[in-house]
This record gives structure tokens, sequence and C-alpha cells, in this order.
């Protein structure tokens, strides 16, 4: 499942549940200043929540990354493709 | 009633929550203490798959030993770890504070941001673990902070990590002089080099951890098992002298020019 439009779906919930955001209002220009709770802490439960949906492993660098739903997906697929 | 020499060090009968307890060395202490007859709770936030690994070490050895998945960060996390704790009803003796994080850069590439982060967790969530557990501690009671030589010596790119585990210390040391009348005793373990995953997030990783056996007097690393029985002596009742004391297991590399 590397298509953009299929992970956005899994981030919209993911930004759910780390964040008690409407996912309708999560698209890929959300950046973390959109996003109450998407700070420097909430970074961590951002990661660690996308690790459990998509069965990943992200490095601490690589969460600290993560500035925009953009850059979400991107790692993502980035990920997603290294498995297959 | 004192313990006989056999059971001076058994941890029968007590119920420990490990955070960071899944990984590394949280993962030996966790695996030592239940072996040694405590009923451990395993915090952790990442890898799941590590996490049914333990689970599956501890299911065949018949450990007494619970998962508790939950962000120490933030308040949600804490609710769900005040639950995990009320399900298991019985008092808890102690707490091991093993979860860790950290960004290794040199100083010009770190921001506020991996400060805010690795403070969050290795210094805030200890003090938000010790507040949230304070009711539920028995006397006799043990805490334990698991450091880093960073906490005192310099090392490249560990800067806020390095900081962290200082402050960490500092830490521990007052909550070992509020609680000791409580009868709960709080200490440190600072570990050498251990070679656990951790170390594949650090830049130039092997190459350091060659240095850290060069700099050792025995000529290799200590292992998290070796840190996990310093952990299980600090928590039994052959220490129960010892408060606010840093226990250093580290091969002997700290003595060292």
């Amino acid at each position: 499942m590397c298509n953009q439009d299929d992970i956005l779906v899994k981030v919209r919930e993911v930004c759910k549940a780390s964040f008690a955001v409407d996912p309708q209002k999560v698209n890929l220009e959300t950046a973390a200043r959109d996003i109450p709770g998407w700070d420097s802490v909430g970074q961590l439960s951002l990661g660690s929540e996308l690790e459990e949906v998509f069965h990943i492993s992200l490095e601490v660098d690589e969460m600290m990354a993560l500035k925009n739903v953009r850059d979400v997906v991107r790692v993502i697929q980035t990920k997603l493709a290294a498995q297959t | 009633m004192s313990a006989g020499a056999n059971d001076l060090f058994s941890l029968s009968r007590r119920t420990i929550l490990v955070t960071g307890g899944t990984r590394g060395l949280g993962r030996a202490i966790a695996l030592r203490f239940a072996r040694a007859g405590a009923t451990v709770i395993a915090n952790y936030l990442r890898r799941e798959k590590e996490a049914e690994q333990l689970r599956a070490t501890a299911a065949e050895e018949g450990l007494a030993l619970a998962l508790c998945r939950a962000d120490l960060t933030n308040e949600r996390g804490m609710e769900q770890l005040d639950r995990a704790l009320q399900e298991g009803g019985a008092p808890l003796a102690g707490l091991v504070h093993c979860a860790a994080t950290g960004v290794h850069r040199p100083v010009e590439q770190l921001d506020w941001k991996h400060f805010d982060f690795t403070f969050h967790l290795n210094v805030g969530a200890f003090f938000k673990v010790v507040r949230l557990l304070l009711p539920r501690f028995s006397r006799g009671a043990s805490v334990l902070a698991v450091s880093s030589w960073g906490a005192l010596r310099a090392l490249p790119s560990y800067t806020v990590v390095g900081a962290s585990k200082g402050a960490l210390e500092a830490l521990a040391r007052h909550l070992a002089v509020e609680l000791a009348p409580r009868g709960i005793r709080v200490n440190i373990i600072t570990a050498g080099a251990v070679r656990t995953e951790a170390w594949q997030a650090m830049p130039d990783g092997e190459n350091r951890l060659a240095e850290a056996v060069r700099r050792t007097p025995a000529g290799r690393l200590v292992t998290a098992e070796e840190v996990a029985y310093g952990a299980q002596f600090l928590f039994s009742e052959a220490a129960s002298g010892i408060i606010g004391q840093s226990l250093v297991i580290d091969g002997g590399t700290g003595i060292m020019i």
C-alpha cells in the first residue's frame, strides 16, 4: 500500500488518534503548526502511532524531521517501498 | 523481617514497573526481575514487535510479566498507565525508569524541539510517573533511574541526551532525600556502553563502541544482563541501606584516564 491517497486516509486517522483533530481537516498541506498538540512532544505520539498503524520503524531523527502531513506521507511511502 | 542468605536478592511477591521495558537495558531488567520472582509491568511505546517478543519469552519461561503500551509524555498515556496499574491491583514495590530517547547531533544541528522532546521523556516522564505512583508505592519500595556517563562526562554528539541524564540524576537524588522517610529508596545506575539497538541511531556508533571496548579494562563491553544484575541488587533487601547513590556498571571504563 504505497499509494499516496491510501496512505493519507490512514494518516488522517492517526492524526485524529494522536491529536484529537477532525480527520477531514487534515490534508497534504496541513503543517504541524496547524494542529494543536503537534509540537516537539506530540511528534513522539505521532511517530509511535504511525509505526503501529503502518508496521514501520522510524528513527528518532526521522520523527523529528516531520514538519507537515506531506512529510509524513513521504516517509511512509519510503518505508513501505523498502519493505517490498 | 530479614531475608535469609538464599533469598536476600529475591524479588518475589513484588510488583515492579519498568518503563522502556521491552528493549535494550529495560528489557534485560524486566526479564531479570521477573526471573527473580517479581511481577513485572513492562511499559513501552514503540516497536510492537519487540514487545511481543518479550511477551513470548516471558510466556515460555512462565514469568509474571505484563505489557502496557502508554506514551509517558502526555496525559492520555499517563491515564492509560494509571488504568493498567489499577487493573494490576497490588501495591507497587518499585519503578525502573529506562525509557529514554534523544537526537545525537552536534549542538549547531540541534534546536529547541530536540531539547524539549528529549527532556520530556528522559526527565519529565520520570517525574510524572513517580508522582503518579507515590500513592501506590508500598513501604520498602525502590525507584531506579537508569543513567549513563553522559550525565557527568562529555561525549561526542551526546549534548542533549547527556544533559537530560544529568537532570535525571539530580532529580533522583532529591527524590531520594524526600522519599527516604516513607521507606522508599531511590537510586541510580550509571551504565557504561552496552551493545543495544540505541547505538544504531548514533553517528559513528560502531566506531564509538570499538573505542569503548578499547577503553574498558576488561577488554569488552558490559552486557545488558550485567546491568540488570546491578538493578536487581539495588532492588533487593541486600541494598536496604543504599539511598541516593549511583551504581556504576561500566566494566571499569570510568576509572581510566
